[in-house]
C-alpha cells in the first residue's frame, strides 16, 4: 500500500513555482499587437491548447468517474457508467 | 553566419533540392495514427482498469476525418456508499452476478465488478470559407450495463488577424442505464434486501459551450470559455447504496441511491500556454470552476511544464489540484429515530455515493516523449492520483496510472 | 541576343569558355561553359533555356495559362496547386517570417499606383493606403496544397523567379554535364564550380553610373551573386528620391536605399532575398548586411 500526502508540499511548490518566476508572469500578462511572423514559437505541438489530445480524453473520462465534475474545455457527448 | 543567412540558406536549399526529385506529394503524411495503452490500478485492490485507445487522423485539402477507438477492461471493487458493517467480515457481493441482496447481516460496502467497455468515434472536421471551420462528430459507447450515443458540432471563427478565434459547441448525449444483472434500474430510495427492479433508465443531455481563444503576444496564447450542460432522467447509480444507520453505525436498512432528476452544469474555464523566454520550454496553465444545482461547486488547477532536454526528448511534470463541495443530497448515512426507523429524506434525494462527497484530489505526474523519427513520437506517462474524503466510509482512495502512447504519421 | 526568333541561341567561344547567349524572363541569358565540344555546349544552352522558359511560363503574371493567373483570378475561391509552386509558396513564406513581413509575394499589386519610370508622379496617401488593404500574406490561406487568396489579392513570385530560374537551371545542367560552368540570367548568377583553366570566374559589379566601367570584379570559385537596385527605376519629386522597392507594411518606397546591392550566397535564392531585405533597410542596408555576416557590395548615388 503507498499513499503519501503531497498535496500540501505540492501547494507549497507552486508558490515557490510562481514566486521566482516573477519574469515568467510578467512575460504571459504582456499583451502586445502580435504580427503574424512573430508567431514562429506559436506554430509547435507543445504550444497548442491541446497538445496531447489522446492523453485529455482518457485524462477528461477518468476524473469525470472518480468526482463530481466535468466538461469545461470542450464539449464532446458520449458518457459511461464508471464507477 | 547569422541566423537569418543560415535560414535562408536551408530554405533555399530545400526548396531547390524538392524541385529536383520531381514527384513530391501533395500532402506529404496524410494519415496519423495515435495509439496508446494505458493501465489504472487503485490501491488496496479496488479498481484497475486496462485501456486501450487508437485515433486514426485523415488530413486531407478539406479537413481532418478522425476515428478513434476505446477499449476498457475494468474490474475490482468500488464503495458502495453503505456503512461497513461491524460485525461481519468483510464479503463481496457482485453487480454482475446475483445482486447484492446476499443476505442479512451481509456487508454491501463494496460492490465487485468486472466489466467491458467499447466506444467508437467519429468526427470531421472542415474549413466551410475562410477563417470558418465547422466540426461535427459521434460517440458511441457500450458496457454490459450502459449504453451512450452522442453527436456533436463545433463552429470556430478566426479573426482576419488570426489573433482572435471565437468558437461555440453543442452537444446530444442520449445514455441508457441498467443493472447488468437485473437488466434495470433498482427503485430510487427502495430497500435493498426488498430488491424491487424498476425500469431501465434513461438520460439526455444537452452541453454547450462558448469559447474564445487569442494570442496575447509573441509566446503566449490564452483560451476562456464557458459551458452549460443541461441533463433530464435517471441520474442515480444503480450500483449505490445508503445505509440507515444509528449513531453507532449499526446498520438498520440499507436503500438504493436515489438523485434528482436533473442536472444543471455550468463552468468558467480559463487557460494559458507560454513558451518561457529564450527557451523552448512551455507551460501549460489551467483554472475551471465548476458549479452545479446539486450544490457541488469545485475548483480544478492543472499545471504542466514542458522542459525539453533536446530536440528530440523532453520531460513534463504534471500536476493536478482539485477540490469541491458535497452535493446537498450526499450523506455518508441515513439517520433513523427513536423507534429506530429510518429517516427517509422529505424530497427524496439520498446519496452516498463518494464521489458526491466533500473531496480534494491531488494528481502529481511525469512524462516523458521523444521523437524517434521525423514521423515517429513515443511518450510514456506515469501519474499518481491521491483523493480524501470528507466523511465517506472509504475516506482516501489512491490510484497510479501508466500510459505508453505511440503516433506515427504515414 | 535576341534575333527575332523566340527560341534563337548564340554561340561564342572565349578562350576555353563557351558563351551560350538567349532571352528570357525578359533578361538576357547566358551560361558559359569550360568545354571543348561546341555540341554539347549547345545542348546546354538549349537545356538552360528551357529551364528558364518553364519557370517563366510557370510564375509569369503576363500569361493566363498559369498557376500564378488562376490564383490572381480566383476571386477567394481556393486554388490546389502543383507541387513545385507549393515548395516556392512555402518558401515564400519562410521568407516572409524571417523578414518580419518586409518579403512579402502579395505586395505587387502596390504598382497598380507606384510607376517607377523616373518621373515624379508620386501617388496620394489615400490611393497607397486604400491597396494597401489587399497586401499581407498574413490574410492569404496556405495550407499544402490549397491556396486562398482574398478577393482583390494577387501574389507576384517576380522577386524570387529569376533567382529561383538560375538555380533550378544549376541544378539542370548539373545533371548533364561534370564541366565547369556559370549561368547569368539578367545578372542575377551561380557559378557550379570553378574554371581549370582561370582558377576562378570572373565577374564585374557594374557602376549604378551608366558609361563607367566595373566598379569592382570578384573572383568567384563557386556560389552565387545577386544585385538588387534602382539604377534606372525610381521617382524623383521635391528632391525625394524614392527607389523602386516598396515596404509591403507601408506602401511606400525605402528612402535613402542604396542604388545598388550585390551579396554572395550559396544559392541565387538566398542572395537575392538578402539583397531584396538590404535594400528594404534604406539607410541602414549596409548595417544590416553587417549584422548578418553577409558578403556584399553596396553602391550609393553620389549626386
Amino acid at each position: 500500500m503507498f499513499r503519501f500526502k503531497f498535496s500540501h508540499l505540492a501547494t507549497v511548490g507552486v508558490c515557490v513555482t510562481l514566486l521566482s518566476g516573477c519574469s515568467t508572469t510578467r512575460d504571459i500578462l504582456t499583451i502586445s499587437d502580435v504580427k503574424p511572423w512573430q508567431r514562429g514559437a506559436l506554430a509547435g505541438e507543445n504550444m497548442q491548447l491541446v497538445s496531447d489530445p489522446l492523453e485529455q480524453g482518457v485524462d477528461e473520462h477518468i476524473y469525470f468517474s472518480k468526482e463530481a465534475s466535468s466538461g469545461g474545455a470542450r464539449v464532446q457527448g458520449g458518457g459511461c457508467g464508471c464507477n | 553566419m547569422s541566423t537569418l543567412q543560415h535560414r535562408l540558406r536551408l530554405a533555399a536549399c530545400s526548396l531547390i533540392a524538392a524541385a529536383g526529385t520531381s514527384e513530391v506529394q501533395a500532402v506529404e503524411s496524410p494519415w496519423q495514427v495515435d495509439t496508446s495503452y494505458l493501465s489504472y490500478t487503485e490501491a488496496d485492490d479496488r479498481v484497475s482498469v486496462s485501456k486501450t485507445l487508437a485515433n486514426l487522423n485523415r488530413i486531407s485539402d478539406q479537413g481532418v476525418v478522425s476515428v478513434s477507438l476505446v477499449h476498457d477492461t475494468m474490474s475490482g471493487a468500488s464503495p458502495t456508499g453503505a456503512i461497513r458493517s461491524s460485525d461481519s467480515a468483510v464479503s463481496y457481493t457482485s453487480a454482475s452476478g446475483s445482486g447484492v441482496s446476499a443476505g442479512s447481516g451481509g456487508d454491501y460496502s463494496l460492490g465487485e465488478f468486472e466489466d467491458t467497455r467499447i466506444q467508437a468515434g467519429l468526427g470531421v472536421e472542415r474549413e466551410h470559407s475562410r477563417g470558418l471551420t465547422l466540426s461535427y462528430g459521434g460517440v458511441v459507447s457500450q458496457e454490459s450495463d450502459y449504453e451512450s450515443l452522442g453527436a456533436n458540432v463545433g463552429i470556430a471563427r478566426e479573426s482576419v488577424d488570426k489573433i482572435t478565434t471565437y468558437n461555440a459547441g453543442l452537444a446530444l448525449t442520449t445514455d441508457t442505464i441498467y443493472r447488468s444483472d437485473s437488466g434495470s434500474t433498482p427503485e430510487p430510495l427502495g430497500n435493498v434486501q426488498q430488491g424491487r427492479p424498476f425500469s431501465e433508465g434513461s438520460r439526455d443531455t444537452v452541453d454547450g459551450l462558448l469559447g474564445v481563444s487569442r494570442v496575447l503576444n509573441r509566446s503566449t496564447i490564452a483560451q476562456a470559455t464557458v459551458s452549460f450542460g443541461l441533463s433530464e432522467g435517471y441520474h442515480s447509480d444503480p450500483y449505490k447504496i445508503i445505509s440507515a444507520a444509528d449513531d453507532q453505525d449499526r446498520i438498520l436498512a440499507n436503500f438504493h441511491d436515489s438523485r434528482p432528476a436533473s442536472r444543471f452544469r455550468t463552468t468558467v474555464f480559463g487557460k494559458v500556454v507560454h513558451q518561457i523566454k529564450d527557451t523552448i520550454n512551455t507551460i501549460h496553465l489551467s483554472y475551471r470552476l465548476y458549479q452545479d444545482d446539486w450544490g457541488v461547486q469545485s475548483h480544478t488547477a492543472d499545471v504542466r511544464y514542458r522542459h525539453q532536454l533536446s530536440k528530440r526528448h523532453y520531460l513534463e511534470p504534471h500536476l493536478r489540484l482539485y477540490r469541491q463541495t458535497a452535493a446537498d443530497f450526499y450523506n455518508r448515512r441515513l439517520r433513523v429515530d427513536e423507534g429506530l426507523n429510518p429517516i427517509l429524506p422529505e424530497n427524496g434525494f439520498a446519496s452516498a455515493d463518494y464521489r458526491l462527497d466533500t473531496m480534494t484530489s491531488s494528481t502529481l505526474g511525469l512524462k516523458y516523449g521523444v521523437k524517434l523519427a521525423a514521423s515517429t513520437d513515443l511518450r510514456f506517462r506515469v501519474e499518481y492520483l491521491d483523493q480524501s474524503f470528507s466523511t465517506a466510509d472509504y475516506d482516501t482512495n489512491s490510484a497510479v496510472i501508466f500510459q505508453t502512447s505511440f503516433k506515427y504519421r504515414f | 541576343m535576341n534575333t527575332g526568333e523566340h527560341r534563337a541561341i548564340k554561340l561564342t567561344q572565349r578562350g576555353a569558355v563557351w558563351v551560350g547567349e538567349f532571352r528570357a524572363m525578359a533578361s538576357p541569358c547566358e551560361i558559359q561553359v569550360e568545354i571543348k565540344s561546341k555540341k554539347q555546349a549547345t545542348h546546354l544552352t538549349r537545356l538552360a533555356q528551357r529551364e528558364a522558359e518553364r519557370i517563366e511560363k510557370l510564375f509569369s503574371r503576363y500569361r493566363h495559362d498559369n498557376v500564378v493567373h488562376r490564383i490572381n483570378t480566383a476571386n477567394g475561391q481556393t486554388i490546389t496547386v502543383d507541387a513545385e509552386t507549393a515548395n516556392i509558396l512555402d518558401f515564400a513564406n519562410q521568407c516572409y517570417l524571417l523578414s518580419e513581413g518586409l518579403f512579402d509575394i502579395t505586395s505587387g499589386v502596390l504598382r497598380e499606383v507606384w510607376r517607377f519610370d523616373g518621373s515624379d508622379r508620386v501617388p496620394d496617401a489615400d490611393a497607397v493606403a486604400q491597396l494597401l488593404h489587399h497586401v499581407g500574406w498574413q490574410k492569404v490561406t496556405w495550407s499544402n496544397p490549397c491556396f486562398t487568396c482574398p478577393p482583390g489579392m494577387q501574389i507576384d513570385l517576380g522577386g524570387i523567379g529569376k533567382e529561383y530560374a538560375v538555380d533550378r537551371t544549376v541544378a539542370v545542367l548539373s545533371a548533364h554535364c561534370q564541366a565547369p560552368f556559370l549561368v547569368n540570367f539578367g545578372g542575377d548568377l551561380h557559378a557550379a564550380k570553378a574554371p581549370a583553366s582561370a582558377g576562378s570566374w570572373s565577374v564585374g559589379i557594374e557602376s549604378v553610373q551608366q558609361g563607367l566601367p566595373s566598379i569592382k570584379t570578384i573572383a568567384l570559385a563557386r556560389g552565387a551573386l545577386t544585385t538588387s537596385g534602382d539604377a534606372r527605376r525610381f521617382l524623383l519629386k521635391n528632391g525625394v528620391r524614392y527607389s523602386h522597392v516598396l515596404n509591403p507594411l507601408t506602401g511606400w518606397p525605402v528612402e535613402n536605399a542604396p542604388s545598388s546591392v550585390t551579396v554572395a550566397g550559396n544559392t541565387c535564392t538566398e542572395a537575392g532575398i538578402l539583397s531584396t531585405l538590404a535594400l528594404l533597410q534604406g539607410a541602414d542596408a549596409e548595417q544590416f548586411l553587417d549584422e548578418h555576416g553577409v558578403t556584399y557590395w553596396c553602391q550609393r548615388d553620389t549626386q
